[in-house]
C-alpha cells in the first residue's frame, strides 16, 4: 500500500466540482424577497448581483485600505503633533 | 535615559487605541448603511417607476442648500484637529462650536422637512418609498445627532477640562466621527432623492 499523496486532480472529481459550483449557487438562493424577481426581473437580478458584489468587495477594500494606512504610519517618522 | 525613551517609542502604539476603536465601530457603520442601501437598491429595481406616483416627491433643491451646510462642517472640524494640534484650544474650541452650530441646523432642517412630507402623506405605512426613505435618512439622522452629542460633549468636557493629551484625542475622534457623518450623506442624497 502506498502511503504516496498525489496532487494530481482526477477529471472526475474535477466534473463533479464544476457540477456542485454550477448547482449549489442556485440552491443557496433562498431570500423569499429578492431570490424569485431576480430570476423573473433582469433589473432586480442586475441589482442583486451588484448589491452582492459590493457587500464582497467592501469589507476587503476597508481592510486593505486600513493595512495600508498602517504600513505607511510605521515607516513614517512620527512628528511631534501626531504624538499625543 | 536613551535606553528609557527607546523602550517608551517601542510601547507607543502607532495607532492610538480610542482611533482605532473609532475605526472598527466605522468599519461596522459603513456595512450597515450598506445593507440598507442594497436593500433599497433590490426593492426599487423591483418598481417600473419610482417613485411610485402616487408618492409625494422629495424636495431636491432644498435638501442641496442642506447638504452644502453640511458639508462645510467637514472643514470647520478638520480647523478644530490642526488647532488643537497646535495647542490652540481657543481656536479649537470656536471650530468646534461651528460645526456644532452647522450640524444642529442641518438635523433641524432634516426634522422640518420631514414634518413636511408626512403633512404630505409620505408615511412609513404609507409604502416601500416611505419605509426606506424613513429607514435610511432617519439612521443618518439619528448618527448625526449622536454627532452632536459628542461635539457638545468635546466643548464642554474635551476642551475645558481634559488634558493636552487626551483633549487632542478627544478632538481626533470626534473629527472621525462627525467626517464619517458628513461624507456619508451626499451619497445617501444622492441615491435616496436625486437618483
Amino acid at each position: 500500500m502506498s502511503s504516496e499523496i498525489t496532487t494530481q486532480a482526477h477529471p472526475f472529481r474535477v466534473a463533479a466540482l464544476i457540477a456542485f459550483l454550477c448547482w449549489a449557487p442556485g440552491e443557496a438562493g433562498a431570500c423569499p424577497v429578492c431570490g424569485a424577481d431576480a430570476v423573473s426581473n433582469s433589473n432586480v437580478g442586475t441589482a442583486y448581483f451588484v448589491t452582492v458584489l459590493l457587500f464582497s468587495l467592501l469589507p476587503i477594500l476597508m481592510t486593505g485600505l486600513f493595512v495600508f494606512w498602517y504600513r505607511r504610519r510605521i515607516r513614517m517618522p512620527q512628528s511631534p503633533l501626531e504624538n499625543p | 535615559m536613551i535606553a528609557t525613551s527607546e523602550r517608551e517609542a517601542q510601547q507607543t502604539p502607532v495607532v492610538d487605541n480610542a482611533i482605532l476603536a473609532m475605526l472598527i465601530v466605522l468599519a461596522g457603520e459603513v456595512m450597515f448603511f450598506t445593507g440598507m442601501i442594497s436593500a433599497y437598491m433590490v426593492s426599487r429595481a423591483g418598481f417600473e417607476v419610482w417613485p411610485p406616483p402616487d408618492q409625494p416627491r422629495l424636495s431636491i433643491s432644498r435638501t442641496a442648500l442642506n447638504t452644502a451646510l453640511l458639508l462645510l462642517s467637514a472643514p470647520t472640524m478638520l480647523l478644530a484637529v490642526r488647532a488643537v494640534g497646535r495647542d490652540r484650544r481657543r481656536a479649537a474650541l470656536m471650530w468646534v462650536l461651528l460645526t456644532l452650530l452647522l450640524g444642529t441646523f442641518f438635523v433641524i432642517m432634516q426634522g422640518l422637512e420631514w414634518v413636511r412630507l408626512i403633512g404630505f402623506g409620505l408615511t412609513t405605512t404609507s409604502g416601500l418609498y416611505g419605509a426606506f426613505f424613513y429607514l435610511i435618512v432617519g439612521a443618518h439622522g439619528l448618527h448625526a445627532i449622536i454627532g452632536l452629542i459628542i461635539l457638545f460633549t468635546a466643548i464642554t468636557v474635551g476642551l475645558r477640562t481634559a488634558s493636552d493629551a487626551s483633549c487632542r484625542r478627544f478632538v481626533r475622534v470626534t473629527a472621525l466621527y462627525w467626517i464619517f457623518v458628513v461624507a456619508l450623506w451626499p451619497i445617501l442624497y444622492t441615491i435616496v432623492y436625486v437618483l
